[in-house]
């Protein structure tokens, strides 16, 4: 868990500036929502190693003034023709929070789910999912 | 390949001479033959890592779905969430410490995804995090029976894969390592243990069965299953300075090995791949006869539909022979009782773009087919049929999702026909449920 986390943190400002510019956007891939003038958002992306290969899957949770943003990617994968799933969660107090579920570099991805949630004011935005591709 | 196998082989062997010459629980005699009550409920295994969704006391279902686990009564028709507490409104509650409270709630998802419970001897179990929990069967009780100690930095440790068979809680947890650049060099280090099932475990008393070296970084330890005296996992790992480059370079390198743990000498062995094929050619699923078992190769640098035999050998690991030639190597194997099951779930959903229905042959053991049928229903896997016979579905709808059921008495004589199967429950969605 510490090492996910660590993980989260190193790629959080790179997938940041990536996940709120100019990205793909997949059937389910994005939420959003708005509560007293407040936009929330989620989003759900591949992400890839650096030889560009897809290698994981990354989820972005946005708010503005929030007290408490999550967010958590489930990558779907195969290896030898079994089907296999890796997670990661990241949190943070404001702006976005992003977390990037990769394979190790192994495996070929299928998909994946994000889930996010944000806590404002006492307000809670509860556990909302979006995906990409292939689930299991 | 020879190398890295050896390895994490010597380390898992010496964790398990470890376990035997500490251990000293008494032992059960557990019958030879498969018993669904303390037995890990094998036939219900397929390619997904996490397939424990379906559970069965024999002849009703346990069924896992949004974090809640519902029971069906095959004798009063009716599907209700596991839970008996008065004014409880189950998946319908909207506050988190009445959801909390429920016991039919089961919030199993973890780190790596796994999402699954286990009948076992009159109860339920899930693990959440880093505890096991238990529910009675009949909804009135939960209580956590196990938790992970806290490391050294007083941080918990959560349990990824798990499996309960006669009578001891096996299950795998992550520690990290760190190369010389901690903030970029940082790999994982996984253990598999045993712990007898007992109201008084303690991970004090619990026993290594394998931990990986630290030349590679674990990414799974998983494909958790067991058949009488055997305990079945994989293994998936990378060299530490392994950085991809191409989809072929990770095939390539990948440790990726199918051990076999005796639970009664401790004698942990990796399954070999049958001779004559490329290293990139991996043991993939396996399912258990009554004396011997059937495992399918594949070979990541080929299609789904590549062709290769189907093996079976002997639970010693002797008189390896092809048992089915010419097999499209995406075709997942399960099997029931002394039968074989194949389904093209994945050539259908992701070659043929068909994710409607899927194709299902039935094998005696000795490979002759018996029966085959087209199932009504693609979710990218075929879940078997239960230790009661019956075959369990769920399909999600706009409002509300519903159950189906087969029985393995109605398909076993068909000729190539769709079966039809019987919707036995329906349930409006709870708060817990966000679209599929």
């Amino acid at each position: 868990m510490k090492v996910k986390k660590l993980l989260c943190a190193v790629m959080l400002s790179a997938m940041l500036v990536a996940s709120l510019g100019a990205t793909t956007v997949y059937a389910g891939s994005t939420i959003s929502d708005s509560h007293n003038g407040i936009s929330l958002g989620g989003s759900v992306r591949y992400a890839s190693a650096p030889s560009g290969t897809v290698n994981g899957i990354t989820a972005t949770t946005t708010c503005g003034p929030a007290n408490y943003l999550y967010a958590k990617a489930v990558v779907c994968y195969k290896v030898a023709g079994n089907k296999y799933t890796n997670s990661a969660t990241n949190s943070s107090a404001g702006g976005g929070t992003s977390a990037t579920a990769t394979t190790n570099d192994v495996g070929v991805v299928y998909g994946g789910i994000g889930t996010h949630s944000v806590r404002v004011s006492g307000w809670e935005w509860n556990n909302k999912t979006t995906s990409i591709g292939e689930n299991w | 390949m020879m190398k890295k196998r050896g390895l994490i082989t010597t380390i898992g062997i010496l964790g398990a001479v470890m376990c035997l010459t500490c251990g000293c629980t008494k032992k059960v005699d557990y019958s030879d033959e498969y018993n669904y009550e303390t037995d890990c409920q094998y036939s219900y295994a397929t390619d997904v890592d996490s397939w424990k969704k379906i559970q069965s006391d024999g002849s009703n279902q346990y069924i896992l779905k949004d974090n809640f686990i519902y029971y069906y009564s095959t004798e009063s028709g009716q599907m209700t969430p596991l839970c008996d507490n008065v004014n409880c409104l189950h998946d319908q509650e909207t506050e988190q410490s009445r959801i909390t409270a429920c016991n039919a709630y089961a919030p199993t998802k973890n780190i790596l995804g796994y999402e699954y419970i286990q009948y076992y001897d009159g109860n339920i179990y899930f693990v959440s995090e880093n505890s096991l929990y238990r529910v009675s069967k009949d909804g009135g009780k939960k209580d956590i029976v196990f938790t992970t100690d806290f490391t050294a930095d007083d941080e918990e440790v959560p349990v990824n894969a798990w499996l309960i068979h006669r009578g001891y809680f096996y299950y795998e947890t992550e520690t990290y390592y760190y190369g010389e650049d901690e903030d970029t060099q940082i790999y994982t280090k996984c253990s598999l243990k045993s712990i007898k099932l007992s109201s008084k475990m303690s991970e004090k008393k619990a026993q290594v069965i394998f931990e990986s070296d630290e030349e590679h970084s674990v990414l799974n330890l998983g494909g958790l299953k067991a058949y009488k005296n055997y305990l079945f996992y994989n293994v998936i790992a990378n060299q530490n300075d392994f950085e991809m480059t191409d989809n072929e370079s990770w095939i390539k390198q990948l440790y990726y090995n199918v051990y076999m743990f005796n639970i009664e000498t401790g004698r942990n062995e990796i399954i070999p791949v049958p001779e004559g094929y490329s290293e990139t050619t991996k043991i993939s699923t396996i399912a258990f006869l009554k004396d011997k078992m059937v495992f399918k190769i594949y070979d990541d640098l080929e299609d789904e539909e590549y062709q290769l035999p189907i093996y079976s050998i002997n639970y010693d690991l002797t008189n390896e022979q092809i048992w089915l030639d010419n097999v499209e190597q995406g075709k997942c194997i399960l099997s029931y009782g002394d039968y074989v099951i194949l389904s093209d779930a994945d050539i259908q959903y992701f070659v043929k773009d068909n994710k409607e229905s899927c194709n299902i042959e039935i094998y005696q053991s000795d490979a002759t087919k018996v029966s085959s049928f087209t199932y009504p229903f693609n979710s990218m896997s075929f879940g078997g049929f239960g230790p009661d016979g019956v075959n369990v579905e769920f399909k999600d709808g706009k409002d509300s999702w519903q159950v189906y059921e087969l029985k393995f008495e109605d398909v076993l004589n068909c000729q190539g026909e769709e079966v039809k199967l019987e919707l036995v429950g329906e349930r409006k969605y709870g708060l817990m449920h966000q679209g599929d």
